[in-house]
């Protein structure tokens, strides 16, 4: 027998049988009420309002960081997702691919992330499911959320509408997920946690004021030069950032020196970015830095002009201009 | 302190200072000739927009201050023979791609090779410590990185580690600079020279270029302000025709150096003549283990023998790095060489003028 503190799943809680159901109550026990549509094949959910839908798979290693783990991150994507679209997050799916071996008290702490996360954003759990794979088959902990929120605006929010003239304002300091992650791997001693949260509060309140956007990104996996580049290339323009002004941590920016990496494409989990006419900058601005997680927003750039051959640029500190390219590799650290 | 160094309200005023400076100098003479040592002063230049700036009056052109990229084919070819012998390597990330004359050890993994990538030599202790298979580091690098290879020789010793050896492959900086005026043209009318090596060696070593050759010298850190001093400093120089070794990165380079770190690296090496890429064999520009400390010595412990070593076909990297060309010059750059699909090691490597110009180069 097991003792609680190191107990482990196993392959017989993916079986169908009796563990597979005791797993599901523990499952059921934690999420509580945020769970709707108990015991059923499929979830019912009513929406006769367009909607936007969206999902995501969630594969962080390590799956404990500091300022959040996989679970929140699997909530707060999704939920972040469907903000870029504009909508107000209403359902999520859950599914947990889970390694024969991983703790329970593991899980346990996930689920209360996963609870936590879903109460704050206000999404109920509409449906979910578990998988048990045998040892080294995955690595401890898959999660994949699917998500479906309501288009709360009549505006034409894409990638593709970014126009010229129009500003680039980043709602907080960038590459934050990213480089506590490489602190963390690297064992780093750092007080940098992830910036991982909901940008939804943000985006809703920017929209209920009637502000005009164009686009909304939030720069997640290759950080912001990499989400600014795809709306360059899906709009036709240049894009034309101003290194003094993009907002970036002196202990972000010293890991990444001391690794050898570029802060503008380390990955962010609770920023957006904005794109938006800049008659508009001041009052966006305005309605961000009155939020505790907008505080630090700032206007980094702006649209430059229509191109066939779409460039992000950055006007560097000596105010010389060069091209932030799209990343052919993954980042890796130097060796002098 | 990093804001200071970066986003600094003087730095517009220090480069109206040095345009006006640019302009009594090239009233003078056509071009101005720059080299840039160090990798990451390549890296710094182009991702800080300098080389734009100064587009039309300074030419910067890129040195032997690569680690991965000064490594010769051979030596390179010697590690992916090591990898095929069934030891496990110890290597910096960078050494990963380089292709070797019909290799590379990303391709001898997937046949089944170990290799783990390391950020500090001193993890080769733990690795080794927990293994019975035979760990080899290989070391590359320049004196920033030699202290720590040096330590992990001595506490390889101490811990009477019998399954530990390096596959040495350091440089040493300052006489290959003396060797490079000596044999090359390239009317070179100033050298950056790079601030974490000169950190352990101090300003003394380079009196070589500036005694010897009469050429600026100037120690400079990475950062934007950095880099401006620096520039500002070698075109005084070049205007009062008074060359020195100049310190601009004062805040980490002490005019004696780390004499802590050099008597250690005195300690476990002494000088030997190694063999460059693009140079060949340069007399006392490397180093060699000292006698006591040959049983570390992968050389000694292993029958390394590769096929013979060929440059490779149309790669221009030998010229790259001894400042002779430059990334654009070479036909193979950004179609058939590229970061992904790399030809030659200045692709590969992060610090390598020929990826550095990939990533930061373009022009708009």
């Amino acid at each position: 027998m097991q003792n609680k503190k190191n107990r482990e799943i196993l392959l017989s809680h993916g079986s169908g049988g009796k563990a597979s159901k005791d797993l599901l109550s523990m499952v059921y026990n934690i999420l509580g009420d945020v769970v709707i549509n108990r015991g059923e094949d499929s979830g019912l959910i009513s929406t006769t309002e367009k909607s936007a839908m969206t999902t995501d798979s969630y594969v962080i290693d390590p799956i404990f960081f500091a300022g959040g783990d996989i679970g929140k991150l699997s909530i707060y994507g999704t939920v972040n997702d469907l903000s870029m679209v504009g909508a107000k997050p209403k359902f999520i799916t859950v599914s947990l691919l889970l390694e024969e071996g991983f703790l329970f008290s593991s899980l346990e702490k996930i689920l209360h992330s996963i609870k936590e996360a879903a109460k704050e954003t206000g999404v109920k759990i509409a449906a979910g499911d578990t998988k048990v794979v045998s040892k080294g088959k995955l690595d401890k902990i898959f999660v994949n959320t699917a998500g479906v929120g309501k288009i709360i605006h009549a505006q034409d929010i894409s990638s593709q509408n970014a126009q010229v003239g129009d500003d680039i304002i980043v709602s907080g300091d960038i590459g934050d997920h990213g480089t506590a992650i490489m602190a963390h791997r690297n064992k780093f001693e750092s007080k940098l946690k992830s910036d991982c949260a909901s940008v939804y509060p943000l985006v809703e309140k920017l929209i209920e004021a009637n502000v005009e956007i164009h686009t909304l990104r939030d720069p997640t996996r290759g950080g912001l030069a990499s989400i600014l580049n795809e709306i360059a290339f899906s709009s036709r323009v240049d894009i034309e950032l101003e290194e003094t002004k993009i907002p970036i941590k002196n202990t972000v920016q010293g890991i990444c020196d001391a690794l050898g990496i570029d802060p503008l494409y380390m990955a962010c989990e609770g920023r957006v970015v904005i794109v938006s006419p800049s008659s508009n900058t001041e009052k966006v601005l305005e309605i961000l830095n009155k939020e505790a997680s907008g505080k630090n927003a700032a206007h980094i750039g702006k649209v430059i002009n229509k191109s066939q051959n779409p460039n992000l640029l950055l006007k560097t500190f000596i105010g010389s201009r060069r091209i932030l390219p799209l990343l052919t590799r993954e980042q890796t650290p130097r060796i002098c | 302190m990093l804001e200071k160094f970066k986003n600094n309200p003087k730095l517009q005023n220090l480069l109206r200072n040095i345009d006006k400076n640019l302009q009594d100098i090239l009233a003078q003479k056509n071009k101005i000739n720059i080299m840039e040592i160090c990798g990451t002063h390549t890296v710094s230049l182009l991702k800080h927009g300098f080389r734009n700036y100064f587009a039309d009056r300074i030419n910067f052109l890129s040195g032997p201050g690569c680690p991965v990229c000064v490594t010769s084919q051979h030596d390179i070819d010697k590690v992916i023979d090591l990898a095929k012998q069934g030891v496990h390597l110890a290597i910096f990330g960078d050494m990963m791609n380089v292709p070797g004359t019909k290799s590379s050890l990303e391709k001898e993994i997937a046949k089944g090779a170990t290799v783990d990538i390391i950020y500090n030599p001193l993890q080769c202790l733990e690795l080794a410590k927990n293994s019975n298979e035979e760990i080899i580091f290989i070391a590359v690098g320049f004196e920033t990185t030699i202290p720590v290879i040096a330590s992990l020789v001595q506490d390889a010793q101490r811990m009477e580690l019998k399954n530990l050896s390096i596959l040495n492959l350091v440089k040493t900086l300052p006489n290959i600079l003396d060797y490079l005026l000596n044999n090359l043209e390239l009317n070179l009318d100033g050298f950056i020279c790079p601030g974490h090596v000169s950190v352990i060696i101090g300003e003394e070593p380079y009196k070589i270029v500036t005694d010897d050759h009469n050429i600026p010298v100037v120690i400079a850190g990475f950062e934007p302000v950095d880099l401006t001093l620096g520039i500002e400093s070698l075109l005084n120089q070049i205007k009062s025709d008074k060359p020195r070794v100049a310190n601009r990165y004062k805040r980490m380079v002490k005019p004696e150096g780390n004499i802590k770190a050099q008597k250690l690296i005195q300690s476990v090496f002494k000088p030997a003549d190694v063999e460059w890429r693009g140079f060949g064999f340069v007399p006392k520009t490397g180093l060699k283990l000292r006698e006591k400390y040959r049983q570390f010595d992968a050389n000694k412990k292993f029958d390394i023998k590769p096929e013979e070593s060929k440059n490779i076909t149309g790669c221009i990297c030998d010229k790259i790095i001894t400042g002779r060309k430059k990334p654009l010059d070479c036909p193979l750059f950004g179609t058939d060489c590229r970061p992904d699909n790399p030809i030659g090691p200045c692709m590969v490597s992060m610090e390598g003028a020929c990826s550095a110009y990939y990533k930061y180069g373009k022009e708009k």
